[in-house]
Order: C-alpha cells, then sequence, then structure tokens
C-alpha cells in the first residue's frame, strides 16, 4: 500500500508540475486541462475509498501550493471526490475509451457541483464556475476526451500503483 | 445492553480517514482566508515554486537542446546551400532579425526600469496558475530578490507601460502575481482626460474586458472610445498614473446611478513574458545617478 502511495503521489507531482509549467503557458489552449483530477479519479476506481482519498487530498496540495485559489480549496474537493471515486472500485472498468470518457464527464461535472457548494461556504473567497462559459465547456470537453489516455498511460504503471484486491479498503 | 449497542458502532478507517482529511482541507481553507500565525501557502509555494522553477528550466533546457540540433541542422543546409546560391545570407539576416527584435524588447525594458523614480526588479514569467478559475502568474523572483507581498507589478510591451497586477505570494525564489484580470483584483483608477475616479476589477479571465465601475453617468458625454484608464495612485497600493486599459465599451443601466464601463487591457497577457516588480517606498539608484548627471 505505501508503495502505491507513494507511486501515485510521484505522478500527481508530475502532472501538476506539468499543468502548471507547460501546460498553463501554452496561450493557445483556452483552458489547462485538469489532469490530476483524472488521475485521481483512476486511483480511487482502482485502489479504494482510501487510496482516492489520500491521493485527492496529497494532489489538492499541490495544487493550492501553486494555484492563486484559496489553501485547502483544492484538498477539500479533490479529498471529496476521491472518496466518492472509491466508492465504484470493483465496479466501474477503467479499460477502453467510452466509459473512462464518460468518468472524465461525471468528475469534472462533480467538481463544479462542490465547487459551488464550497463557494456557499465560503463566498468571500471560492470561484464557482458558470456552467455556461467557455471556460468549464473547455474543460469538461478536455476532462473527457483526455480521460480514457490518461488511464491507459496510468495503465502502463499498474504493476506499481493497483493494490492487491485484499489489501483495498 | 451497552455491549449490544458498542456492537453497533463500526469505526471503518476510509470514513474516518476521510472525516480528517476534509476537517483538516476545511481547517486550512479557513485560515487561508485569516491570518494564521504559519502560512502553509507560504511554505509549500516556496517548496512546490522552486521545483516549478526547476522544471522550467528543465523544459527550457531541452527546448533549448532540440533547438539548437534543429538549428544546426539548418546551418548545415545552409551552408551547402551557400555554396551554390548564397541563400545563408538570408538565414542570417533572418536571425539577425530576430535578435533585433528581442534586443529592442529587452532594451526598452531596461531603459523603462532605469527611468523608474522607484526601485524595482526585472522578472520573468516562469508559469501560470494550474487552475482555470483562478488566475496566478509566477515570477522567478523571490523574497531573496527583495519581492515583497503587495508590491505592484508592471510591463513595458510594445513601447507601452502598462499595470500586470501584484504580488499576492512570495517564496524564496519565485513570487506569485494577481494579474488585473483576476475576479479578486481592485484598482483604484482614474480617466486620464476627466480624472473621474472609479474602481477596475477583472473578469477572470486574460481574454475578457477589464470593468470600471463606479463613474457618474453625468460624465457620459465626455467619454469617447479609446480613453485610457490609469491608476489613481491612491491608498498606496499602485503608483500614479500608470496606464491600465483603454475604453472599449460604455453601458447605461437605468436602474443604476454609475456607468458600466469596459476596458481593454494595456497589456497583452497572452504575450507577457518578462515583468517589472515596483519597490515603493525605496527610490531607484540608477534613476537618482542619471537625475546627479543631468544636473
Amino acid at each position: 500500500m505505501i508503495k502505491s502511495f507513494s507511486v501515485s503521489t510521484l505522478i500527481l507531482l508530475c502532472v501538476t508540475l506539468l499543468e502548471s509549467a507547460v501546460l498553463a503557458n501554452i496561450s493557445v489552449l483556452p483552458v489547462v486541462p485538469d489532469l490530476a483530477l483524472i488521475c485521481v479519479l483512476y486511483f480511487s476506481i482502482e485502489n479504494g475509498k482510501l487510496m482516492g482519498e489520500a491521493t485527492g487530498f496529497v494532489s489538492g496540495v499541490f495544487l493550492d501550493f501553486l494555484s492563486a485559489c484559496p489553501f485547502g480549496l483544492n484538498c477539500l474537493l479533490r479529498t471529496i471526490i476521491g472518496f466518492i471515486g472509491g466508492i465504484f472500485n470493483k465496479t466501474l472498468n477503467t479499460e477502453g475509451f467510452f466509459i473512462p470518457a464518460l468518468l472524465g464527464l461525471c468528475a469534472t461535472v462533480l467538481k463544479a457541483i462542490l465547487l459551488w457548494i464550497i463557494s456557499l461556504l465560503y463566498p468571500s473567497s471560492v470561484v464557482a464556475y458558470n456552467p455556461f462559459t467557455i471556460v468549464f465547456l473547455f474543460e469538461l470537453l478536455f476532462n473527457t476526451i483526455l480521460t480514457p489516455f490518461v488511464f491507459k498511460f496510468l495503465g502502463l504503471f499498474k504493476k506499481n500503483i493497483i493494490l492487491k484486491p485484499e489489501t483495498i479498503i | 445492553m451497552r455491549t449490544r449497542v458498542k456492537n453497533h458502532i463500526h469505526f471503518r478507517l476510509p470514513e474516518f480517514v476521510f472525516a480528517i482529511l476534509i476537517a483538516l482541507s476545511g481547517v486550512m481553507l479557513g485560515f487561508s482566508s485569516g491570518g494564521f500565525a504559519i502560512n502553509f501557502n507560504k511554505v509549500g509555494f516556496t517548496i512546490f515554486s522552486t521545483m516549478q522553477s526547476g522544471v522550467h528550466a528543465v523544459q527550457q533546457g531541452v527546448t533549448g537542446i532540440f533547438a539548437n540540433i534543429k538549428e544546426t541542422a539548418n546551418l548545415k543546409k545552409e551552408y551547402k546551400k551557400l555554396l551554390e546560391s548564397l541563400q545563408n545570407y538570408e538565414y542570417l539576416q533572418r536571425n539577425n532579425t530576430e535578435l533585433r527584435k528581442e534586443n529592442e524588447r529587452l532594451k526598452a525594458q531596461l531603459d523603462f526600469s532605469q527611468t523608474l523614480t522607484q526601485k524595482n526588479y526585472s522578472a520573468q514569467i516562469i508559469a501560470r496558475d494550474p487552475n482555470s478559475l483562478y488566475s496566478g502568474i509566477t515570477i522567478n523572483k523571490g523574497s531573496r530578490n527583495g519581492i515583497k507581498k503587495g508590491q505592484p507589478v508592471i510591463a513595458v510591451q510594445n513601447g507601452n507601460v502598462g499595470v500586470v497586477g501584484k504580488i499576492v505570494t512570495v517564496g524564496l525564489y519565485t513570487s506569485m502575481i494577481m494579474p488585473v484580470y483576476d475576479t479578486q483584483c481592485n484598482i483604484s483608477s482614474r480617466i486620464q482626460n476627466t480624472r473621474d475616479i472609479g474602481i477596475v476589477t477583472g473578469k477572470g479571465s486574460s481574454d475578457s474586458p477589464l470593468s470600471m465601475k463606479y463613474i457618474k453617468k453625468r460624465v457620459l458625454d465626455e467619454l469617447n472610445y479609446g480613453d485610457i484608464v490609469v491608476t489613481s495612485g491612491e491608498n498606496d497600493n499602485y503608483m500614479r498614473d500608470i496606464p491600465i486599459g483603454t475604453i472599449s465599451k460604455i453601458t447605461v443601466l437605468d436602474y443604476e446611478s454609475s456607468l458600466d464601463i469596459d476596458l481593454t487591457p494595456i497589456i497583452d497577457f497572452a504575450r507577457l513574458e518578462t515583468v517589472v516588480v515596483v519597490e515603493q517606498t525605496e527610490n531607484n539608484p540608477d534613476a537618482d545617478a542619471e537625475e546627479v548627471q543631468n544636473k
């Protein structure tokens, strides 16, 4: 379990740095795809609730350090998404194209809903998505299209990431 | 009876950890808007943005290597062609033009930074906010270089000086700027011609116009599209008379006493590479020396 968590954390760190130092500097992209969210989704579906919420929290910490958003916002958001993803452990398939794409779409919509709820609790500092803006629609599109490919890529590290069924909590 | 009640209570690890992490996140979020003794954000920002800086350097290095390889291959081809038709001259000329442009850009920035009466620091943008709802810009100068929280950031672009934003987080070697187009950025500003005062705020995206509020309806006739809006210098957040944007749209709303004005930012953020961070409380030694020379 420790090995799986360490490898997942390392992947999340690389993905977060890739997002902020490389993808965010490409001015052609209207938004940066949320690759960290897709990774958390994969870890949670494959490894269950505990690993899902832990990797979600870690990815949130990384993003909070590198973003102008209030510290803790991404932790809260991604811990919840990781936990919810973990509920679907052993019930959803991460292979193929359509199911992962659908999962990416659902995770992005869930992120927007949770962000809206959090913005009600912290109205002065948290900004919610407007679902009819280009920003949200492009992020939804990017995440949906990229999820199957990111899942395929993470599948290469299956040996190091995925827990044995008896150790999944 | 007691044993029975006990048997009904189950502490499952995932739910327990979930509750702890949620509580921890909530507390951190609560602290981030207040003034907790330990600034977790600053500590983390220092560590991770230094890594970010490293990744940027590696990326620049790798890009440089590939660019060099490509350039070498091109030069080889050009040399062969030179033997046939002197085409290498065109390549050199093209290269020269690029260098001249870069030189002009850097010279403009250097000249500007020397003429500023306040002490200032030139910095390069190394990363931008990965979160699409927020718009932090990370630069390669931090507290070690003299950067402090709240300092105004400006830039020179195509010969125009404009406001970029202000410093919101400072790490040891890197800092984060909140740009003018951020929804939480409010700048006290004036319309340059009429001197009417208002507040400029962003709409969250560098592509969206800025919004200027609290300009009375009675000055509508005196306003024109293209009028420049500058910083007012009040509150000491920004220096006086630094251009922010130009008026691109004026909307009159019946139910409001003030106008709703859209501004096009002076700075094109998609092309912005270098910025100048200004220390308002200290004088620029270069500018002082120039003044003495002139006298």
